[in-house]
C-alpha cells in the first residue's frame, strides 16, 4: 500500500492545480454565451482594445528579442565580477508590483522624470501615447525573456561553439548560426512568456500611459473598465483575450517542436 | 610542421609542455583524464589561451607570448575532430561539412557530398546528425574537420565513443586517413593501445607535463617510470631495492614478498614485468628452472579476451599475468586459487616510482 | 471592523456578483440607488456631499476652463461610468457646444478611479484634471483647485446603504448612522466634506 502512496499524491497534486488553474478559465467561458461574445466583438471599443493590445505587445516582444538576445549571449558567456548583480538587476521588474513598474517609469521618463528634458528636447513623448504602452509592456515582460535567453545559451554544449571557431567563424557566425538555431525552442518559449505577459499588462501601463480608447486602452484596461458597468461584456472580451493567449500559447509549442528551421545560410 | 610551446595555469591544473610534429606525422598524447590532454590540443586549435608559449604551424605563428601574437581559432585552419563529434544537430549532414565553406551556395553542397564519399559516408549527406550511429558521426564529423584543408589536425578521443567493432574498423581507415593527410596531426587518448595504433609516436602526460616521450614500443620496453608502465599495461611492483650478494638488485616488495632483477638500482623503485612474461605453477611445484623470480599468489579473476586469458593476481600487489586457455584449463585456475608466479630477473625492469 | 476601499463601480459590481458586506458607502446616488431598485442593499440613505472641482499642478497656468480649450492642453478625467467621470460629464454637458467639443478633444486619459487623476496631476504629466475638492485638500499642497460656477457645479451627494443580508445588520446601521452624525460625520468634516443634506 505505501508503495502505491507516491504516485498517488503526485496524481492527487496535479489533478489540485489543474482544477484551480483551469476552473476560473472554464467559468468565463460557461458565463459568456456565444451570442454575447459576438457582440462583445462587434463593439468599436473591444476591437480597439485587441487591436491595440495586439499591436503593444507585438512591438514590445520584437524589441525585448532584438535588445535582449545579445544580451542575454552576453551573459551567458562571460564570467565576470558583478555578474550576478548585474543577472538581478535583469530580473528586478519580475518582483516589482506593475503599478510601482509605472511609477517608476513615471519617475524616470515622465515629463517630470530624470529624462523627462532629455525627452521633451527629442520630441518624444511617451505619456498618454502608444508608444508609452509599448516602454511599460517592454520593461515588465523583458526580464521573462530575457532570463530563459541566458538559460538557454548556457545550455549550449560549449563543443559546438568551439566546433564552430574552429571551422572558421568568429564569434558573430558563432552566435547567429550555431548559438541561437540550437537555443531555439527555449528562446521562443521565453519569447511566448514574454509576449503572454505583455498582453496581460494592466497596472504599470495604466499609471504610465493611461487610458483612452484606440491610443492607451489595451484589452485588461477595457476589460476592467467594462467590469463595474457592463459585466458581460467584460466577459465576453476577457474569454476573447483567453482565447487568443491560448492560441498564442499553444501555436508556439507546435513551432517549438519542429525546431529552428534549417535555413542553409 | 607545428611546433607547440605553453604554459597554462588555472585554478584546477598546471599545464607545461613542448613538442613538434612533423607534416604527415602523428604525435599521441596519451595519459589518464584531467592530466591536460584536451587542453594541450585546445591550446594548438586557439581555443585556450595559454598563459606564456609559442605555437607555430608551418610559416605562419599563431601565439608567440612574448611579442605579444595570437591569432584567435578561426584564422586558424586547424581540423578538430571533438571527442563527441560536436555535429551541429540543427543542419543536415552535408550542411555540417559545409559549414565552414566560404562557396556558392552550390559549389558548397557538391564539394561537401565528394568529402563524404570520401568518407563512405556519401547516403549520409541528407540525414540529420541524431539520426545516425556513431561510426556514422564520427565519419561526418571527420570529413567537417577536413574539409577547408586543414594546416593541422586535431583529434579528441577520435575512437573512444564507438563500441568494439567499429572501433577496429574504424582505427584502421583513420591510420590510412592520417598517412594520407599530410600535415602534422596531434592526437589525444586515455587509452594506451589507440596511441600505440594511431601515433607514429607517443608522448605520455601526467599532471600536465609530459612524464616520456617515444614510440609506443620504446615506451612498453623501457618505461621511465611506474606511471608509464602503468599506462602501457604492464605489470607494477613497488618496494625498495637494494643490492645482494649474487650481483643482483634485490627488492623487497610493499605489502610482503621478494624479487631480483638484473638491472642496477637502490631504495625506492618500481618493478616492470609484462604480463606475457608471467607463468604460472602449481604451489608446491619443485621450481628448478632458471627463473629467479618466484612470487606466491592468489587468484582474483579470470578474464577470457580471444586467444589468450588475462589472470588477475594479488601478491598482495596486484599482477597480471596473460595464459593461454588451455594453460587456464590445466592449472585449475579460479578465483581464490593459490599459484606461484614466475619470471626471470632479466625481464624485471626497475623504473622511478 | 473592516474596510474595503476601490472605486464606487467596482465595489457595486462585486455586490452584484454576491458578495455581502455590512456597510456600502459610494461616490454618488446612483450607484446606492440602483443597488436598491435590485433589492440588493435597503434604503441608502445620503452622508456627506462634495464639489468637483477643476486641479492643476501647483504653479499651472490654467486658471479658468476655458484655458483648456487650446489644442496644447492635456486633461485627464474619469472613466464615464465611474462617479467621477459621470459628474465630469453632467458638467461639461452643461457647456456649449463648441467649448465642450474643444475640451473633450483634449482629453488624454480617462482613468478608472480618482487615484489615478491625482496621480497623473501630482507627477506632472497632465496640465489639469476634474477631481472632488477633498483631493485636492488632501494632496499636500501638491494641486491647486479652480472652483467651478455655480451653475456647472453637479449634485455630489454620497450615499451609503446596509447590505440585504449582512451578518450584523444592527452593527452596519450604527455604522451608517456614525456616518450622518457623531464623530463619523466630524471627521468627514474636517477632511473637506459638506453636510448631508
Amino acid at each position: 500500500m505505501r508503495r502505491r502512496l507516491f504516485p498517488l499524491a503526485l496524481v492527487a497534486a496535479l489533478t489540485l492545480l489543474l482544477c484551480f488553474l483551469t476552473f476560473p478559465i472554464a467559468a468565463i467561458f460557461v458565463e459568456v454565451g456565444p451570442g454575447s461574445l459576438v457582440d462583445a466583438l462587434g463593439e468599436q471599443s473591444s476591437l480597439d482594445a485587441l487591436l491595440l493590445s495586439l499591436e503593444t505587445s507585438l512591438l514590445a516582444l520584437a524589441l525585448i528579442v532584438l535588445v535582449g538576445t545579445p544580451a542575454a549571449w552576453l551573459l551567458a558567456t562571460r564570467r565576470f565580477r558583478g555578474r550576478d548583480v548585474l543577472l538581478t538587476l535583469v530580473e528586478l521588474p519580475l518582483v516589482l508590483p506593475p503599478a510601482v513598474a509605472g511609477i517608476g517609469l513615471l519617475a524616470a521618463f515622465g515629463p517630470q522624470g530624470v529624462f523627462g528634458g532629455a525627452l521633451d528636447e527629442a520630441g518624444v513623448e511617451l505619456v498618454f501615447e502608444t508608444a508609452g504602452v509599448v516602454v511599460a509592456l517592454t520593461f515588465v515582460a523583458s526580464p521573462f525573456y530575457v532570463r530563459q535567453a541566458v538559460a538557454a545559451f548556457e545550455s549550449v554544449d560549449p563543443s559546438l561553439l568551439a566546433a564552430s571557431r574552429t571551422l572558421g567563424a568568429g564569434e558573430a557566425r558563432t552566435f547567429a548560426r550555431v548559438a541561437v538555431p540550437t537555443a531555439f525552442p527555449s528562446l521562443v518559449a521565453g519569447g511566448a512568456l514574454a509576449w503572454g505577459r505583455a498582453l496581460g499588462e494592466f497596472g504599470a501601463t495604466l499609471v504610465f500611459a493611461g487610458s483612452l480608447q484606440g491610443i492607451t486602452q489595451t484589452a485588461p484596461l477595457a476589460i476592467f473598465a467594462e467590469f463595474a458597468t457592463d459585466f458581460t461584456g467584460a466577459i465576453a472580451l476577457s474569454a476573447v483575450l483567453v482565447a487568443l493567449s491560448a492560441a498564442i500559447l499553444f501555436g508556439v509549442k507546435l513551432v517549438a517542436r519542429t525546431g529552428a528551421p534549417s535555413v542553409d545560410v | 610542421m607545428l611546433t607547440f610551446e605553453a604554459s597554462v595555469r588555472r585554478e584546477q591544473f598546471e599545464l607545461e609542455l613542448a613538442f613538434e610534429v612533423g607534416p604527415g606525422e602523428c604525435l599521441a598524447l596519451a595519459g589518464p583524464s584531467g592530466a591536460g590532454k584536451t587542453t594541450t590540443l585546445a591550446a594548438v586549435a586557439g581555443l585556450v589561451r595559454p598563459d606564456r608559449g609559442r605555437v607555430a604551424c608551418g610559416d605562419e605563428l599563431w601565439l608567440d607570448s612574448e611579442r605579444g601574437i595570437w591569432v584567435p581559432p578561426e584564422r586558424r585552419r586547424c581540423g578538430y575532430v571533438f571527442q563527441d563529434y560536436a555535429l551541429f544537430g540543427h543542419l543536415l549532414a552535408w550542411q555540417n561539412v559545409a559549414y565552414g565553406l566560404r562557396l556558392p551556395r552550390a559549389e558548397r553542397r557538391r564539394r561537401a557530398c565528394e568529402l563524404l564519399e570520401r568518407f563512405d559516408a556519401g547516403a549520409l549527406a541528407e540525414r540529420r546528425p541524431h539520426t545516425l550511429s556513431g561510426g556514422e558521426r564520427q565519419r561526418v564529423a571527420l570529413a567537417r574537420a577536413l574539409a577547408r584543408d586543414p594546416r593541422a589536425f586535431l583529434l579528441d578521443e577520435p575512437l573512444s565513443a564507438l563500441d568494439a567493432r567499429t572501433r577496429a574498423h574504424a582505427g584502421r581507415e583513420l591510420v590510412r586517413l592520417l598517412g594520407e593527410a599530410g600535415v602534422p596531426a596531434v592526437l589525444v587518448t586515455h587509452d594506451f593501445e589507440q596511441a600505440a595504433l594511431l601515433g607514429d609516436r607517443v608522448a605520455v602526460i601526467d599532471g600536465g607535463r609530459v612524464v616520456q616521450q617515444a614510440s609506443a614500443a620504446d615506451l612498453v620496453a623501457a618505461p621511465a617510470s611506474a606511471f608509464v608502465a602503468d599506462l602501457t599495461g604492464s605489470v607494477v611492483l613497488m618496494g625498495r631495492a637494494r643490492r645482494d650478494d649474487r650481483g643482483l638488485t634485490a627488492i623487497d616488495l610493499d605489502g610482503g614478498g621478494r624479487i631480483v632483477s638484473s638491472e642496477v638500482g637502490e631504495g625506492s623503485v618500481a618493478a616492470v614485468v609484462h604480463p606475457w612474461e608471467i607463468a604460472l605453477e602449481p604451489t608446491g611445484a619443485p621450481g628448478g628452472g632458471s627463473a629467479r623470480n618466484r612470487l606466491e599468489v592468489r587468484v582474483a579473476s579470470v578474464t577470457p579476451l580471444g586467444n589468450r586469458v588475462r589472470v588477475g593476481l594479488l601478491a598482495p600487489q596486484p599482477l597480471t599475468a596473460e595464459l593461454t586457455p588451455s594453460a587456464v584449463d590445466q592449472l585449475g585456475l579460479a578465483p581464490g586459487a593459490a599459484v606461484v608466479a614466475t619470471w626471470k630477473a632479466t625481464a624485471t625492469r626497475l623504473a622511478d616510482r | 471592523m473592516r474596510y474595503s476601499f476601490a472605486g464606487s463601480d467596482e465595489l457595486a459590481a462585486q455586490i452584484r456578483q454576491g458578495t455581502r458586506p455590512g456597510v456600502y458607502a459610494a461616490a454618488n446616488a446612483k450607484l446606492p440607488d440602483e443597488l436598491f431598485a435590485q433589492k440588493l442593499v435597503e434604503r441608502p440613505v445620503a452622508f456627506a456631499t462634495n464639489e468637483l472641482v477643476l486641479a492643476t499642478p501647483k504653479d499651472s497656468a490654467i486658471r479658468t476652463l476655458a484655458d483648456l480649450e487650446p489644442e496644447d492642453a492635456d486633461l485627464v478625467v474619469g472613466e464615464r461610468d465611474v462617479p467621477i467621470g459621470s459628474y465630469t460629464r453632467d458638467v461639461l454637458d452643461r457647456l456649449p457646444e463648441a467649448q465642450r467639443e474643444r475640451i473633450l478633444a483634449n482629453v488624454r486619459s480617462e482613468e478608472l478611479d480618482v487615484a489615478g487623476i491625482v496621480g497623473k496631476l501630482t507627477q506632472g504629466a497632465a496640465d489639469a484634471g476634474f477631481v472632488y475638492a477633498t483631493d485636492v485638500a488632501g494632496s499636500g499642497g501638491r494641486l491647486r483647485a479652480i472652483a467651478l460656477p455655480r451653475s456647472l457645479q453637479p449634485v455630489v451627494i454620497y450615499k451609503a446603504a446596509v447590505v440585504s443580508g449582512a451578518k450584523n445588520p444592527g452593527d452596519a446601521r450604527q455604522f451608517v448612522d456614525g456616518l450622518r452624525s457623531g464623530r463619523g460625520q466630524d471627521a468627514l468634516r474636517e477632511a473637506g466634506f459638506g453636510p448631508a443634506k
